[in-house]
């Protein structure tokens, strides 16, 4: 019961009336065809009580327990013969006469005989009447054309599937919008939350690296202050990658989607890093000539930014230095393979499990988000990134992009 | 104007503590005539005095965004300008828009990344001359202006090509340059198919300009990625 009310609540109270319409409806369709089953008029079949309606020379005898059904149901019966005579008849209100001319006969077969609703039955001897109680049901006359009839027969079903239909798109789209409403709110606040911490660490930065470059103070000082702008690095990082993540998560990054060389994009990314590490790091790039003439459909800033994590990941981890590098090929299916390996600390096995397989881990990624957010590009651009264990013993990610091949010029 | 630290900067920011620090550090770096507003209005009313050269705006203002003020700027005279933002969505924009701006910096920037923006912005719309006419490497001079090589091995013409390929080189001197941004400056395509003739052009280039060609001391090649022109060891 409480699962059934949390789920109702989570649904939301739209949805839950939405269900109370659905439940109704069948109900009213169910009661609507046991009114009709339970009337005595369609209990009254005329051709059964023909066939227990038996002459017997000048007389005749009725079997079963029609008689009871009779009185029961304040039900009447007659017989005419040809001529509109009656020559039989069971509980017969003194009103209704004893002779009946076409006229009588024509009438109430379609309708009522003194407003008692009648079946009748053509028998070798004369016509069966059969009434219900006066009131009991109403007649009318109805006609239909035969062509639209063989359809009749899927209307009510058909009515029914519509309406189910409909109420399920209807609540479907209430829970969407519930579901968008609340991601929706999310981002706006970490995007809000993100913009009100960089025009501060702005500040902390920019001093920082001011203090850190000032030749008149003193070393320690002013390896505190490059401390400082480090840290602060870290922090901008995290409020960047926390924001993409996001986003991709609820699809909300407009991604700019173009044709690229990963080679091209790789090379940049290495030298960038190269020339802003000013040489202190060694990066081991590797392409050959297939690779170069691959080209992928994605966001280039999206790629790069995947490539920066990795590398800068690399060099965070592993402070005393390592050997680190990247390579582009040609994959299976001519898809883009970049690799990005490091000789360091690499990661253990549950850690690795948990970057694989990012939907297992309930908690914030340990190890930052800088690697979860490399899987989401990946899976962004229709690809996928593999976390493991370099030869040596480091980390490595595998990337794999879909791409295809520029012919020479 | 060819100093470009003589150009008049606006700084719009409604952080008091980020204007003062950018003020200082702008001031450090050289330039000398800095305005600040803190919203559009003060910013509009600097800009109608004073003959500026050039506007950094931060996106989200107290009365209205820099996309408006950047407009309304634009639409009285053209001048360079570059955004500070602090939002992702604003990035996109920048990036995808082409809205007619300069440069953009994402909040927090460190100072230089803002300074060597500012220089590079200033530079290309103040059409300053390269700091110099002449590359000095080591006893070898290039000369710009004649496209000449002089040094004790002689004076050499140096080709069209090998002048895009060195004036890239020398515009990042010290850092490395990629091998598909030299193509690009050469041949303002990608990289593909060029590469070899890259390599040709380097080794002809060496011949001109190092000493010992086959241990180049200035042109340095690193490997799968790019060259790099050494910078001038200091004394």
């Amino acid at each position: 019961m409480r699962r059934l009310k949390r789920i109702l609540c989570s649904m939301g109270l739209k949805s839950a009336l939405l269900l109370c319409v659905l439940l109704l409806n069948i109900t009213v369709l169910f009661l609507l065809s046991k009114t009709i089953e339970e009337s005595a008029y369609s209990q009254l079949s005329a051709p059964r009580f023909s066939e227990d309606l038996i002459k017997e020379g000048n007389t005749y005898r009725l079997e079963g327990d029609w008689a009871e059904f009779l009185e029961q149901n304040d039900c009447w019966a007659l017989l005419m013969d040809h001529e509109g005579q009656v020559i039989w008849s069971l509980r017969k209100p003194e009103s209704i006469p004893d002779h009946f001319t076409v006229g009588d006969v024509a009438a109430m077969t379609r309708w009522y005989i003194e407003d008692y609703p009648v079946k009748v039955w053509r028998r070798d001897d004369g016509l069966l009447v059969l009434a219900a109680p006066k009131y009991e049901v109403a007649k009318y006359d109805f006609y239909y054309s035969t062509q639209n009839m063989a359809l009749a027969v899927l209307w009510p079903p058909g009515l029914l599937l519509i309406n189910i239909v409909v109420l399920m798109v209807l609540s479907i789209r209430s829970l969407k919008k519930d579901f968008r409403r609340r991601s929706d709110a999310r981002t706006l606040w970490i995007a809000g939350v993100s913009h009100d911490i960089r025009t501060p660490l702005s500040v902390v930065l920019g001093y920082a690296g001011q203090m850190e470059d000032n030749p008149e103070l003193g070393a320690p000082f002013r390896e505190k202050a490059g401390i400082i702008r480090a840290q602060s690095e870290r922090i901008r990082e995290l409020v960047s990658d926390l924001n993409l993540s996001n986003k991709l998560d609820n699809g909300l990054y407009p991604m700019e989607k173009s044709d690229f060389s990963p080679v091209a994009l790789a090379r940049q990314v290495v030298i960038d890093l190269l020339n802003r590490e000013e040489e202190r790091i060694e990066i081991d790039f590797a392409a050959d000539e297939a690779a170069a003439r691959l080209m992928v459909k994605g966001d280039p800033a999206l790629v790069r930014r995947m490539l920066e994590n990795l590398l800068n990941n690399s060099v965070r981890h592993n402070p005393s230095g390592c050997a680190m590098g990247l390579s582009v090929r040609v994959g299976r299916f001519k898809t883009c393979v970049i690799e990005v390996w490091d000789d360091g600390k690499g990661l253990d096995k549950a850690q690795l499990r948990k970057l694989n397989h990012p939907s297992l881990d309930r908690n914030l990624p340990e190890h930052g988000l800088g690697l979860r957010l490399v899987y989401q590009i990946a899976r962004a651009h229709r690809g996928r990134a593999r976390f493991g264990l370099s030869e040596s013993g480091g980390f490595k990610c595998t990337i794999v992009l879909p791409a295809w091949g520029k012919t020479k010029k | 104007m060819s100093d470009i630290y003589k150009a008049r900067i606006l700084l719009v920011d409604d952080e008091a503590a980020l204007r003062r620090m950018a003020g200082e550090f702008l001031r450090e770096a050289g330039f000398q005539t800095l305005y600040f507003a803190e919203n559009c209005a003060q910013a509009m009313e600097i800009f109608e005095q004073e003959e500026l050269d050039c506007a950094l705006l931060d996106v989200m203002l107290p009365d209205g965004d820099g996309f408006e003020l950047m407009k309304r700027m634009r639409s009285r005279r053209d001048l360079p300008i570059i955004f500070l933002s602090a939002r992702d969505e604003d990035e996109a924009r920048l990036r995808g828009l082409g809205l007619g701006a300069d440069d953009y910096i994402t909040k927090p920037f460190l100072p230089k990344e803002l300074e060597l923006r500012l220089i590079m912005v200033l530079r290309r719309c103040m059409r300053a001359p390269l700091p110099s006419d002449e590359l000095v490497l080591g006893e070898v001079v290039v000369d710009w202006a004649s496209a000449t090589v002089r040094g004790p091995k002689g004076e050499f013409p140096l080709t069209a090509k090998e002048v895009l390929i060195l004036k890239k080189l020398s515009s990042e001197r010290g850092r490395i340059v990629s091998i598909d941004a030299l193509c690009c400056a050469a041949w303002e395509d990608g990289s593909f198919g060029y590469e070899n003739t890259l390599m040709v052009h380097i080794r002809r280039l060496r011949e001109k300009i190092e000493l010992d060609p086959s241990h180049p001391q200035w042109l340095i090649t690193v490997r799968g990625l790019g060259y790099k022109l050494q910078k001038e060891a200091r004394p």
